[in-house]
């Protein structure tokens, strides 16, 4: 009896023993995560930029082909596209860490911090809007609280694009006294001067405005343009650039060079483009102009002439030009665009000074029919 | 006064003889009392004697457990662990020795010691098996289904992995190689799969002497930055499955336990049923030694049929690439600018005149083959055991040594196990026992997947030697220039290099304190670390864009398990048993992971990190606890009706605090219907029939719970540091996955148990599938892990085996096998339309009511009577659900187009013993099931498989063409068929799923043996035998075995082939020496 008794108390402790205690099964955190306290503005920056240039990117790879500017091999045409990564880098690499950083800003009183997020933000939407259209922003990333985001007119956001700008250039030419400020080691562009990202936020102000002449009459856009480029970009130095390293190559590179040496697909110049530039072809012919310097910048011929052809935008004529020729025009190899360190470029004093350029255009009368 | 003298003496005389009579009164009073006291002890003493003996079995040794009890009473004992028992009965009385396994024996009593010979019970009747636990449960008290095999049934020599020897005899277990690898991963599923989300595993948990044991495969991080398009490191190399490292000739026992009921008490990991093995033990008498040797060559057989007409051409122009002519620099002459198709002119013509008329002379073109690539493959193996056992101690050790040189160059396999059983009796009822097993292995793995040897082989032109791969100075010769690698000097230069060692070591306790009650304490440490290394140089397309790169992993495991069991047992009555099992399990696994990948190599060839420029780094802590607290009850009644019922609640670390706990129950019943009712039938032996309820649990996977931010993979980058918010969430009120599994089923056994039938019919409904559904993007996650949709599986598997001949020179015994099993979406969440397993032209994908293992494609457009249409080039169109237009316009969506599971799965096997010589066969019959190569388009394309022999003439395509007036008629309009009109048109022709999913059924001979034994002097016996394994009989697939899965076993991906080491044939022979 007694020794019954010893056993039924061994196991009644056992099992009191084992379902006690709740730390023993805290183990479950993946490895290298951390939570949300434990992360500054700082270091979530460099993500987010990362993304939006991406975002940029991957936009860049189906519209170049649209525009004509570069084809896939053999003469291919991009096709159907939802550019998935551009939507992917915008909401759900950037924007939600976006949020993140301006509510923390907004916490410590950060105002210029708070300013590069909504820059960042207005790109973001920017280059979203200005590929689908409508877009979801007012619903967007919340995360389990709201799984279908209503999209939201393009329109609206446009006027969300011009509110983060403005809100932007006020806080940045503000005072700033929170001790929090974007660093060397977590802004990829800048370095953490500040001044550029001011003249960032006008030059995109500058842009989008410019995009509503249609909806704004084009004097009046044209004039808002100049007002803001006038603050915008004044040289190569302010340009909005994310450099590559040999570490993470650029992605140009790898595709257009690399991938190509090794007969996996590749993009190749277009005939129109190259026409444009050879100073042979409509519109400048008979020897106005010679071929434009920028062409063999960014370009090669795989047959070593100086005889540039691009391929026809046509995938059955298996790589001819427009004159019926085969065609020879790739991206050069150690080229502006596909080095191995590239830069990858959102925004720039060379389209500041074409926006101040059709602005100026529109702004004193110029039509599509003016001489 | 005489008188008075007289009287006096008178008196005294008289007092003596009345005291004399008063004295022998006594006397023989107390004689009388005497006597009757002698004969009623005499008479007590018959009614309670104390009988002492010994039971012992056929080869000596004491049985302990075994029932005793006085015929027609209550009085009963049961023998201690020497098998010796002591009971109370009188002369004459008859004692019953009962034994679960053993014949029953009826003694009578004479003398007062009594020993006892029990002898094992092989007529199946009351036949043994081990379920959960280690609980050894008769087989007539099982409400469920459970298979046993014993290795002499199966065909162990010449195979590493002890699970695969187990393909085809058991139905509703499927195993599967995933690749053709020695020592490579396996697939097992029983009775199919459960989880349904793409990543959750759906494999069995494999238990060793009662113990879990780790059986995870695990793929790393083998990718390079950029410059590959693989889905993920998985389908880079055949990764192996840890239970591999057992050693098939250390196990005694197999027992297979397919659904919940059997596994409830094992908890949430053998929620896909359980394999439990148990290994070999010393048994008493002399020490046995047995000594195998053996040797096996594999050949890969089955591979695609290629055209040997063509040479390698351009696709339009036919111009030559490059010719073969060793007297040019390089090897090859290239009149072409590009060399990598095989669309060029015949290997008959001599030559071929250039656009600009320049002849190139072809006189020494020939066909060679690309699959010279492969060769014969060596295994050779060697095993060592000796066992023996005394009273109170036994002891089993065995080394093994296994070494493979692959089909394929510079890739092996080597492997040494040692493993050492022990047990000691350190007091009558307190037994200790511990096993120490110590595994190593090195292999060296080919690269497959993408941007692999098996894709470079499959665009490989036949027109030029793939053995002739380097030049003296060691650089690739390749005809194609860098558009793909040579497959040969792949496989010299790159290869994943892995070193493990592992080794289980488990202590157990036994005690039994009285005859009514065990208590068994165990206790494990699983543990294995593994170094792999990946080079890859700079001249390899994987490489390219990196310069070369380098992976160095390290994993360590370490899987602790503690388990304690209570048994009660008690004869209530004659007629009424009842058994009671009370049991605790704590289990915690550990896996740390760290790799180093180096990037751009200095010296191209030196396969050192420090040799890289850029390094990148990533460790990872996986870790699960888990406590069980479990019971089983069982009451037998009259030995013919069972009910055993059990619950087990669960805390799993992975889910939730407020869910972690959770309870699921099963009950049970079995009935032997033929005590009642067939009792004396000679044709009726045995019947039961069988119904089980059981409920099992799955919790999420690790860290799939709540939500964290996470380093940007991609980070530090030029410079700077960065985290970001994770893209997955889990929802925090996450529930535990519920199995509700309901199964039927009955046993026969006819003609004294010649003839044996198992039909069992489940079903198994899912609900709260955890999930990890796709969100929509904006709202800043991707997927959410949670409980969502329902899903239901269902089967049938039936087992026959006949003892056909059964004498003492002969044995003829034949076993078939069948079984079928089907899974349906029965449920999704609103929000998700389909779930997604892989998407490529054939995609895995399941919508609401779709059988799981759908495949969807794009299919050839049809006419109202279902034929195909030809459109006005003469060609068929290739369009989606919308059956006009081409796949990508309008609203087209792609269509079900087949299924990647099989209709059923049979297979029939003999084992024949004539006197020494003993042959056994198995042959599986797999119907049904499609599978998509990955390989075959790129062939396709190039022009190399024999289906594209018919080129350069015009064709009819079958079908129908408009008839001008919206109508149809049968096709007149000739197509030239070239490689750009036809092979190579993706809108056309090599999209359509008609072309490129194919039916994998298969007839395979799985094994096929003859062993002959010779009795020699001073030996046990000495066995000669001859084996082959893995010959495919018939398959319609053209390819390589379509049974290799291009993803690895655990990715929960099926359907999809091709791009890994191909399956092969073996041959075996070898000699055992037994001492």
């Amino acid at each position: 009896m007694k020794n019954i008794l010893k056993t039924v108390a061994i196991v009644v402790m056992l099992i009191a023993f084992s379902g006690c205690s709740k730390d023993f099964f805290d183990v479950n955190t993946p490895t290298g995560s951390v939570d949300e306290s434990q992360l500054g503005m700082n270091d979530l920056l460099g993500p987010v930029i990362f993304h939006t240039v991406y975002a940029q990117y991957y936009a860049e790879r189906s519209f170049g082909n649209y525009a004509q500017n570069f084809v896939g091999q053999g003469g291919s045409a991009a096709g159907v596209s939802s550019i998935a990564g551009t939507w992917s880098n915008v909401y759900l690499y950037a924007l939600p860490n976006l949020k993140i950083i301006r509510e923390k800003a907004k916490a410590v009183g950060a105002k210029h911090f708070d300013a590069i997020a909504q820059i960042l933000m207005a790109m973001n939407l920017g280059i979203a809007t200005d590929s689908y259209d409508n877009i979801p922003y007012s619903e967007a990333s919340q995360a389990s609280n709201n799984f279908t985001p209503a999209f939201d007119t393009q329109e609206s956001v446009y006027k969300a694009i011009f509110s983060l700008l403005d809100n932007a250039i006020t806080e940045l030419e503000g005072p700033d006294d929170s001790g929090f400020k974007p660093t060397a080691t977590s802004d990829l562009i800048y370095r953490g001067n500040l001044s550029k990202w001011l003249k960032t936020a006008y030059t995109l102000k500058a842009r989008y405005e410019l995009h509503l002449i249609k909806k704004n009459g084009a004097v009046k856009a044209a004039n808002a343009a100049l007002a803001s480029i006038a603050k915008g970009y004044s040289s190569n130095s302010d340009d909005f650039q994310m450099v590559f390293t040999d570490k993470i190559i650029n992605p140009w590179y790898s595709l257009e060079v690399l991938s190509k040496k090794t007969g996996n697909y590749h993009d190749v110049i277009c005939d129109r483009l190259v026409r444009y530039m050879d100073g042979k072809s409509f519109p400048f012919t008979g020897g106005v102009v010679t071929r434009y310097p920028r062409l063999p910048v960014y370009a090669q011929t795989d047959d070593g002439s100086d005889n540039y052809k691009g391929y026809v935008s046509d995938f059955n004529t298996g790589g001819l030009s427009g004159d019926g020729t085969r065609a020879n025009t790739d991206f050069r190899e150690d080229g502006y665009y596909t080095n191995q360190s590239s830069p990858i470029v959102l925004i720039s004093y060379a389209e500041a000074l074409f926006i101040k350029a059709e602005a100026e255009f529109l702004a004193n009368g110029g039509t599509t029919t003016s001489v | 006064m005489k008188y008075v003298k007289n009287k006096y003496i008178n008196c005294n005389h008289s007092l003596l003889l009345i005291k004399f009579y008063k004295l022998m009164k006594k006397m023989y009073r107390f004689l009388f009392l005497l006597m009757v006291f002698i004969t009623a002890a005499q008479l007590s003493f018959a009614q309670a004697q104390t009988i002492t003996g010994v039971v012992k079995d056929a080869t000596g040794a004491g049985l302990p457990g075994v029932n005793i009890h006085v015929k027609g009473t209550t009085n009963g004992t049961a023998t201690d662990l020497n098998g010796k028992y002591k009971i109370q009965a009188s002369q004459g009385d008859v004692l019953v020795f009962s034994f679960v396994g053993y014949v029953t024996k009826e003694v009578k009593v004479s003398g007062f010691t009594l020993n006892v010979v029990l002898s094992e019970n092989v007529s199946k009747l009351n036949e043994v098996v081990v379920t959960a636990f280690g609980i050894k449960k008769e087989k007539r008290a099982l409400g469920y289904s459970v298979t046993s095999i014993k290795p002499k049934d199966i065909n162990v020599i010449g195979q590493t992995n002890a699970l695969q020897t187990l393909q085809g005899r058991v139905a509703g277990l499927q195993i599967s190689q995933t690749g053709g690898s020695f020592g490579g991963g396996i697939d097992i599923l029983i009775r199919g799969i459960t989880s349904i989300d793409p990543g959750r595993s759906n494999q069995p948990l494999i238990i060793v002497d009662g113990l879990p044991v780790d059986n995870s495969i695990f793929a790393g991080n083998v990718l390079p930055g950029s410059g590959s398009n693989a889905t993920g490191s998985n389908e880079q190399f055949d990764f192996a499955n840890r239970a591999g490292d057992l050693n098939p000739d250390d196990i005694a026992s197999y027992t297979v336990l397919k659904g919940a009921a059997a596994t409830a008490l094992y908890g949430v990991r053998a929620a896909n049923g359980a394999i439990v093995i148990t290994t070999k033990k010393g048994k008493k008498g002399k020490p046995r030694i047995n000594l195998t040797l053996s040797t096996s060559f594999r050949d890969v057989v089955k591979t695609p049929e290629l055209q040997k007409t063509f040479r390698e051409g351009n696709r339009t122009t036919k111009i030559p690439g490059a010719v073969i002519d060793p007297n040019v620099p390089g090897g090859y002459l290239r009149p072409g600018s590009f060399a990598f198709y095989s669309w060029g002119v015949p290997f008959s013509d001599n030559s071929f005149t250039m656009p600009d008329g320049t002849v190139i002379d072809l006189s020494h073109d020939g066909f060679h083959s690309p699959y010279e690539l492969f060769k014969t493959g060596v295994n050779t193996q060697l095993n060592f055991n000796i066992s023996g056992a005394n009273d109170r101690f036994n002891y089993f050790f065995s080394a093994n040594r296994t070494k493979d040189n692959g089909v394929l160059p510079n890739t092996s396999f080597d492997k040494k196990t040692f493993r050492v059983n022990a047990g000691y009796q350190i007091l009558k009822n307190l037994q200790f026992s511990t096993s120490i097993v110590y595994t190593n292995t090195n292999s060296v793995r080919a690269n497959g997947g993408d941007k692999s040897v098996f894709s470079s082989l499959s665009y490989w032109s036949s027109t030029f030697p793939i053995n002739d791969y380097e030049y003296p100075d060691g650089t690739q010769k390749n005809y194609t220039n860098g558009i793909i690698d040579n497959p040969r000097y792949f496989l010299e230069k790159s290869n994943q290099k892995r070193n493990l060692n592992r080794w289980i070591a488990n202590a157990n306790l036994k005690w039994n304190p009285y005859k009514w009650m065990t208590a068994t304490y165990s206790f494990q440490v699983d543990n294995y670390s593994e170094r792999r290394n990946r080079f890859v140089p700079p001249d390899l397309d994987v490489g390219s864009h990196v310069h070369g790169f380098i992976v160095d992993e390290t994993v360590n495991y370490m899987g602790l398990e503690s388990d304690l069991l209570l048994h009660f047992d008690h004869n209530w009555t004659k007629d009424l048993n009842t058994n009671l099992t009370i049991g605790n399990q704590v289990t915690q696994t550990e896996r740390n992971y760290a790799y180093i990948r180096g990037e751009d190599l200095n010296v191209p060839g030196v396969n050192e990190l420090s040799n890289t420029i850029n390094t990148f780094a990533g460790t990872s802590l996986l870790r699960l606890r888990n406590v069980g607290l479990f019971y089983s009850f069982q009451v037998g009644y009259k030995n013919k009706l069972f009910l055993n019922t059990t619950g087990r609640n669960d805390w799993v670390s992975t889910l939730p605090e407020g869910n972690r706990s959770f309870f699921y129950p099963s009950v049970s019943a079995s009935y032997v219907f033929t005590e009642d009712l067939f009792k004396h039938s000679n044709v009726f032996t045995f019947g039961k029939l069988r119904i089980s309820w059981a409920q099992v649990g799955k919790g999420p996977r690790f860290g799939q719970v709540g939500h964290h931010f996470i380093p940007e993979p991609n980070f530090p980058f030029n410079g700077v540091g960065g985290y970001r918010s994770s893209t997955a969430a889990g929802d925090m009120n996450i529930q535990p996955e519920k199995d509700n599994s309901f199964e039927v089923g009955t046993n026969l056994h006819f003609f004294k148990n010649r003839l044996r039938l198992d039909y069992s019919y489940y079903t198994t409904n899912v609900t709260h599938q955890i999930f990890t559904v796709g969100t929509a993007y904006s709202s800043g996650l991707s997927g959410v892990t949670r409980n969502a949709g329902d899903y239901k599986t269902w089967g049938q598997e039936l087992m026959v085996s006949g003892d056909i001949i059964k004498s003492d020179n002969i044995r003829w015994e034949v076993y078939i096998n069948w079984s079928t099993t089907h899974g349906k979406v029965v449920a999704l969440p609103k929000d998700l339309s389909e779930i997604v397993f892989f998407g490529d032209r054939i995609t895995a994908k399941a919508k609401v009511g779709d059988a799981i293992g759908t495949l969807y494609g794009w299919v050839y457009q049809t006419t109202p009577d279902g034929q195909r249409y030809v459109n006005s080039d003469g060609k068929w169109v290739i369009t989606g659900s919308d059956n006009k237009g081409y796949y990508y316009t309008g609203t087209n969506q792609m269509v079900k187009v087949g299924n990647a599971f099989p209709d059923f799965v049979s297979s029939i096997g003999t084992n024949f013993t004539w006197k020494n010589l003993t042959f056994n066969c198995l042959i599986e019959w797999k119907k049904g099931g499609d599978v998509y190569d990955r390989g075959y388009r790129n062939a396709l394309r190039n022009g190399n498989l024999k289906e594209t022999e018919f080129r350069d003439q015009e064709r009819v395509l079958s079908g129908e063409m408009d008839d001008g007036h919206g109508g149809y008629v049968k096709n007149t309009i000739p197509l030239m068929i070239t490689a750009n009109s036809y092979y190579r048109d993706w809108n056309n022709y090599n999209s359509a799923a008609e072309v490129l999913l194919k039916d994998a059924s298969w007839v395979k001979l799985r094994s096929i043996g003859l062993t002959y034994r010779f009795k020699i002097k001073n030996m046990k016996s000495f066995d000669v035998f001859a084996s082959a394994h893995n010959i495919i009989l018939w398959t319609p697939f053209d390819g390589f075995d379509p049974e290799a899965n291009y993803f690895g076993a655990g990715t929960n991906i099926y359907g999809y082939t091709g791009l890994t080491v191909p399956l092969s044939q073996s041959y075996t022979f070898g000699v055992k020496f037994q001492f």
